[in-house]
């Protein structure tokens, strides 16, 4: 049930080609927000933090309280180390041999002296963590953000993001290698993570949800500003804003 | 035009500050060029100010009282605060607006002071600079904390005059400070039915 589909590569590609010529509006400037979905966004975006405050954020403050914090972290170690062969095909597919190259050193040094990838010794020797997705890849392939949309319980996406997150499902070598037994302990580890997330960074979602005058536009915000920045590798120098504006 | 009404006492001429006015007034120096060298050690000498101020060990009130003076002398806070309103800006009084840049000053400090012990034991090497436009500088720097994959934080910077460089906005991991309070004030404004005045109550109250 919590299976990805199977859909085969090339399949997914045509997908991706159909459904991004059928979101291809008009021209959008540079740095500029294009949300025309906004009215559902917002409506979708108060179901998000109805559940959050009623479910997630509740059972990640138990959470946090219950489980100690070794455990915590070699849950989040072991569902991250878990997304690096996701990382790796996208990185191949961007291009990025550099990248391509430090998240499998990662992966296999953490399967290995990580102990299946519960430790993450690979950040002790400054390989760090290069996380990436379809999404981006789309974007490196010149493929256009879209127009935002916020998914319900997934959060915050562009039209691209999106189409990359169900590529994402089907390109991942690691839901092709494990068995259907394996494939709920991914889905349960991953689950997991999500709570242990909610609570490492229990500080900044509070602030962006409940403590901003706008919980959506802030976050908005915030979501397309750092994906444009990781699709271009650096901070934008023309997307700042201008000290002498008002002079 | 709101830096000379600033009634911010940081900007108050010690005698100290007369004196090396004095001294250059006196001394037939150049006017300092604007450069990547200049930027680069300005951002140098946040860093190790912040630093040094995080480690200090120093209770949480103080430091936040720290941080206050800090961010007034070496950010602008009236263009920050200018850039951040926007139009409502120009059609506020003299009165508003020195208002609205003391209000903004006291959030935004309050805002991100509390922030700053998550910082405790974390390095910040400057990486590199770059051009950002007309009499701008981006320095890009890594902030590293044990155990944790590094994250960006670029420091844009601007030549205040006779450069003199002064913080302008704060980018960390692409997202922009400046742009996100911008943001965010609108929709307090917005809440407050577009009244600055209590905008600016409401800043003061944070």
């Amino acid at each position: 049930m919590f299976r990805a589909p199977r859909i085969p590569g090339l399949m997914a590609l045509g997908l991706v080609a159909v459904l991004t010529a059928g979101c291809a509006g008009g021209p959008v400037a540079e740095g500029a927000i294009n949300d025309p979905f906004e009215a559902t966004n917002r409506q979708i975006h108060a179901f998000n933090k109805s559940v959050d405050s009623a479910i997630l954020r509740p059972v990640a403050r138990t959470y946090g309280a219950v489980v100690p914090a070794p455990l915590r972290e070699m849950i989040e170690n072991g569902a991250s180390n878990l997304s690096e062969p996701r990382y790796f095909v996208n990185h191949v597919l961007q291009g990025d041999p550099d990248a391509a190259a430090a998240t499998l050193g990662r992966f296999l040094l953490n399967s290995t002296l990580g102990i299946l990838g519960l430790g993450d010794p690979a950040t002790n020797i400054g390989l760090f963590q290069r996380p990436t997705d379809f999404g981006e890849t789309l974007g490196a392939w010149g493929a256009p953000e879209g127009a935002y949309v916020e998914l319900p319980l997934l959060g915050p996406s562009t039209v691209r993001d999106t189409i990359g997150m169900v590529v994402d499902l089907a390109i991942d070598p690691v839901t092709h290698i494990v068995t259907e037994e394996q494939a709920y302990y991914l889905f349960a580890l991953r689950s997991l993570n999500l709570v242990n997330s909610r609570h490492a960074y229990a500080d900044l979602i509070d602030l962006l949800l409940y403590e901003s005058a706008d919980s959506y536009t802030a976050q908005r915000l915030t979501y397309l500003q750092n994906k444009r920045r990781a699709l271009a590798g650096e901070i934008v120098v023309e997307d700042l804003d201008d000290p002498f504006a008002f002079n | 035009m709101t830096r000379s009404h600033s009634t911010d006492h940081t900007r108050r001429p010690t005698r100290r500050i007369v004196l090396a006015g004095l001294g250059a007034s006196l001394l037939p120096l150049p006017a300092a060029a604007f450069t990547q060298a200049t930027s680069e050690r300005f951002v140098q000498g946040l860093i190790n100010d912040v630093l040094a101020m995080i480690n200090s060990g120093r209770p949480e009130a103080q430091l936040l009282a720290e941080f206050v003076t800090f961010f007034a002398r070496v950010a602008d806070l009236p263009r920050i605060a200018q850039s951040v309103l926007g139009p409502p800006f120009r059609t506020a009084s003299a009165a508003q607006q020195r208002g609205f840049v003391t209000a903004f000053q006291h959030y935004m400090s309050h805002k991100y002071g509390r922030r700053f012990r998550e910082f405790q034991g974390s390095s910040i090497t400057i990486q590199r600079t770059r051009p950002a436009g007309n009499n701008q500088f981006l320095v890009e720097s890594q902030v590293r904390m044990p155990g944790q994959a590094p994250f960006e934080l670029g420091w844009h910077v601007f030549d205040s005059g006779g450069g003199r460089p002064l913080m302008f906005d704060l980018i960390i991991e692409g997202i922009r400070l400046i742009s996100s309070e911008r943001e965010e004030i609108r929709a307090m404004l917005e809440a407050e039915r577009g009244n600055l005045d209590r905008l600016i109550a409401r800043l003061n109250a944070y």
